[in-house]
């Protein structure tokens, strides 16, 4: 299967309202089906050319967590842009995700103000891969605090997302965005619970760790011995094939196991 | 700066796996029904873990984005161990 045509960027308004959601309502019947990851690209084109877009990017990120920083996107879009992203200063300079962190509402680009001129030039860039006209999108991720999602939609046409259909548009929109990214998660989670063969109960000791309990604190609200629990944490470090509990907790955090 | 690198899960490293010596970078290629995936993974200079994935209709389009890339003159090891990556991972198409 190849991407669906992408619509006329000089003639195309949004889609009709009941044919968006119509398309949005088989999308979601088709991610709900399946956990599987090699599937996330073509489910984001289907997502794009749903929604009446030509190009998108799907982005999660987790910040302020002492195992640091992780920033996951994908791209529905021409795969240059990834270097031009990279170079012009990536999640940093993305004045997008910085809008998305902030809040949940979606906006339009020329809505947005540009204050710097790494984010000027980040945007700039973005216009010659076909995102001239774009929809951010905020995809907050439950009750985590650490973690954001953004679905962005572009077009080559500097009004594709505007007049009567807009609303509806944003409503259907934000759902999208809402279920890709959760689809996202739990499936980059159902992927490294099957590769490692991670139990539920090695998943709440993570959780633990995250939280930064100590190994006898951990025992102690179980009712085991130090030993006991120390045992399962070098089993759990095992399955992950890390040496230390830090980098046990990141792995985790990353793949939206601890969300 | 802390010195991080991959620790990631594929130990040892897939045929479609390729990385560089410091492992700070890493490419992750699969066929699927749109073409080529190929998921790059890195340490940046911060110590934040980035990750982009990304859709190739063929390795030709593939091969255009690694020589855009200047991965040949910046990492040649890399870049052989990615050019036979690739190979295995549309074999497997």
């Amino acid at each position: 299967m190849s991407p669906a045509p992408n619509p006329d960027p000089q003639t195309a308004d949004l889609p009709d309202p009941e044919h968006c959601l119509d398309c949005a309502r088989d999308f979601l019947g088709r991610i709900q089906a399946t956990n599987d990851l090699r599937r996330s690209l073509e489910f984001l084109w289907q997502a794009t050319h749903c929604l009446g877009a030509e190009v998108a990017l799907l982005a999660t990120y987790l910040h302020g967590v002492e195992s640091g920083d992780s920033f996951r996107m994908m791209l529905a879009c021409d795969p240059q842009w990834s270097t031009e992203y990279e170079r012009l200063g990536s999640y940093v300079c993305d004045p997008w995700l910085s809008y998305a962190m902030r809040h949940s509402e979606p906006i339009r680009s020329f809505e947005l103000p540009m204050p710097t001129h790494a984010e000027r030039a980040l945007t700039a860039s973005a216009e010659t891969f076909g995102f001239r006209s774009v929809v951010i999108v905020p995809a907050p991720a439950g009750a985590s605090r650490s973690r954001v999602g953004m679905l962005c939609l572009g077009s080559s046409s500097p009004h594709r997302f505007e007049g009567a259909a807009y609303p509806t548009f944003k409503l259907v929109a934000r759902g999208v965005a809402m279920e890709l990214h959760e689809w996202w998660l739990q499936s980059m989670a159902q992927a490294l619970l099957a590769r490692t063969g991670i139990t539920e109960r090695e998943r709440g000791l993570l959780s633990r760790l995250a939280a930064g309990d100590s190994t006898k604190a951990i025992a102690r609200a179980a009712g085991q011995s130090t030993a006991a629990v120390h045992s399962q944490i070098q089993r759990l470090k095992g399955k992950l094939g890390v040496p230390d509990r830090r980098q046990a907790i990141r792995i985790a955090a990353d793949n939206g196991l601890l969300d | 700066m802390t010195r991080r690198v991959l620790d990631s899960w594929s130990q040892p490293l897939a045929l479609t796996t390729a990385r560089s010596d410091d492992g700070r970078v890493e490419f992750q290629l699969s066929s699927n029904s749109l073409g080529l995936q190929v998921e790059r993974v890195c340490i940046d200079a911060r110590g934040g873990r980035i990750s982009q994935l990304l859709q190739f209709a063929d390795s030709d389009s593939f091969h255009r984005w690694c020589d855009a890339s200047g991965l040949s003159a910046s990492e040649p090891h890399l870049f052989d161990r990615l050019m036979r990556a690739s190979l295995v991972a549309c074999a497997q198409s």
